[in-house]
This record gives C-alpha cells, structure tokens and sequence, in this order.
C-alpha cells in the first residue's frame, strides 16, 4: 500500500510522545512492507541528519517552514475563528507541495498526524479523491481548557479561554 | 525544592541514559506517575515493560494503559497519593508471577499492533 503520512513535525529523535508515536506507527507500517512517503515541516530539525534518519523507514519530504509561536501571530488570531495552534501550521508551502505531489504520484491512503493539521483535510478534498485518515494525539480542547484554569495571568488566562472557545 | 523539607530525599537526575533509565526501571520499588490528564501514557508503559510496579492517575487513559496491574488514585488529591504511595510500600513487592503479569500486559501495547490496526481502518474505508 502506498501511504501519504503529514505530520507537523520530524519525528525523530522520539525525544517525546508526539514523535514517539508518529515515528512508531510509521516503523512498524514499514515493516508490514508499506510504501510510506512522509512530509513535515523542518521547524529547528537538522535537514540532513532528519532526512537521513527517516529515509530509513519512509520517504521523507522535509519542508523548510518554521511554526514557532510568536506574540504577532497570536495577536493576530484574536481574528481567526481556528485556534492559534492550528492555524501556526496552516502553511502554503505544505498545501502547494500536496497539490503538487498528488498529481504525480497515486496514493492508496492519506495519514493525517495530530489535530492541529486537520485543516489539510479540505485542500486534500479538493485535489484528489484518496481517502484522508485523521489521528488525534490529545483532546486539544482539554488541554487549553486547563491551562486555562491553572493560568493565574489575566491576559494569557483570556487569551487561552478564547482558544479554548475555538 | 531548596528550601524544602524533602531536598535531601529527593534526587533530581536530570538527563539519563536510556541503559541508566532501564536500570532505574528494573530497580524501582514503585513507580509513581501522577499526570492530571494524558493522551495515552508512554512512561507507564516504559515502566510496566520492566515489571514495574506501578501507581499511576485514575483518570483519562491511564487506567486502560495498566488494566489490573498497578494502582491508580485520584491526581487531584495529595493526601490520596501520599496515602496510596505509603499503602502499596508496606505491601509485599510484586513477586515473579505479578511481574510476568505487568510485563504481558505491557507487550499487548506494541508498535507491530498499533500499525496492523491501523491497516485495518485503512482496509475498512478503501
């Protein structure tokens, strides 16, 4: 089977659950003799060092966006009805290389990794008609909600209650 | 912890190796994990594969990660935890066979299966 695997970060080194997770499952469909072509953003990863190191278990495709927040973006989110940690990911870069890549090559499944990159859904709709897998790592929702609770800045407290809305 | 009470008994390790982890792991008398929310609980399952005796937080995915092989208590309660923690120390440590339980209950989490049920969801919807 020739799966397309999107994740918003390189998973390795597997230095936490998120990486650790996305980097498993994408051994052990290796394994199982899959075709895995991998796309995610660079952020701080060493290109070469990444691209090596995936390229043992998939086809990696690192695109060189950073998604750092920033006081700029966030202010500028009080705006967008998607959450902060979302909409950071929503790059053109990923979105272009998708249409791109898709009209080239012919994949059995899309993986999606992690909520904030359920946005590629809709462009990945539009282009092609293979289906698109979503997995979640964590209730998002719940997370900020907590933070919410626990953040005792009024500034950042209302900041995170409206991301928790969102 | 300066300034504390307890700053003498506990010991901040800071980054280890993972043969130095695996040995704490292995050596451990209890493993305390008190998380208020987890999305599934990596570090228990590190634990459990080593037979660990585990006391972890009765809430989100813990409880479904150790099954009937470790102890769970509210997070949100100290006390609890402190009582818990002094409860499961006076008792006996696992012996052979709980182990051989912690350590199977483990190896039903693995990566091969994680990645065979996800080829069944893609086989499903294709």
């Amino acid at each position: 089977m020739k799966i397309l695997q999107i994740s918003p970060q390189v998973p390795v080194p597997t230095i936490d659950g998120g990486k650790l997770s996305v980097s498993g499952v994408t051994k052990s469909l290796h394994k199982l003799g899959h075709h895995i072509a991998f796309v995610c953003y660079r952020k701080e990863a060493d290109y070469e060092l990444s691209s090596y190191q995936l390229s043992k278990f998939c086809e990696p495709f690192i695109l060189n966006v950073q998604t750092g927040n920033s006081i700029f973006g966030a202010l500028i989110n009080l705006f967008s009805p998607i959450p902060y940690n979302a909409s950071k990911y929503k790059q053109r870069e990923l979105k272009s290389f998708l249409i791109d890549d898709l009209a080239k090559n012919k994949m059995d499944i899309i993986q999606v990794e992690h909520l904030h990159m359920g946005w590629i859904a809709e462009v990945l709709k539009k282009v092609s008609d293979v289906p698109v897998v979503l997995r979640s790592q964590n209730l998002e929702t719940s997370i900020m909600k907590r933070y919410t609770n626990a953040q005792k800045n009024i500034a950042l407290k209302l900041f995170a209650w409206l991301q928790h809305k969102k | 912890m300066h300034g504390c009470s307890i700053k003498n008994n506990v010991f901040l390790l800071g980054n280890i190796s993972d043969a130095e982890f695996k040995y704490l792991l292995n050596e451990t008398e209890l493993f305390v994990y008190i998380p208020l929310y987890e999305g599934f609980g990596l570090p228990v399952l590190e634990a459990m594969a080593a037979g660990a005796e585990i006391l972890t937080s009765s809430t989100t995915s813990l409880p479904e990660v150790i099954g009937n092989t470790g102890h769970t208590v509210n997070p949100e309660s100290q006390d609890k935890v402190v009582q818990k923690i002094k409860e499961i120390l006076k008792e006996k440590r696992l012996d052979g066979i709980k182990r051989i339980d912690v350590i199977s209950r483990a190896r039903a989490f693995s990566w091969g299966k994680s990645a065979q049920q996800h080829m069944n969801i893609f086989k499903r919807i294709l």
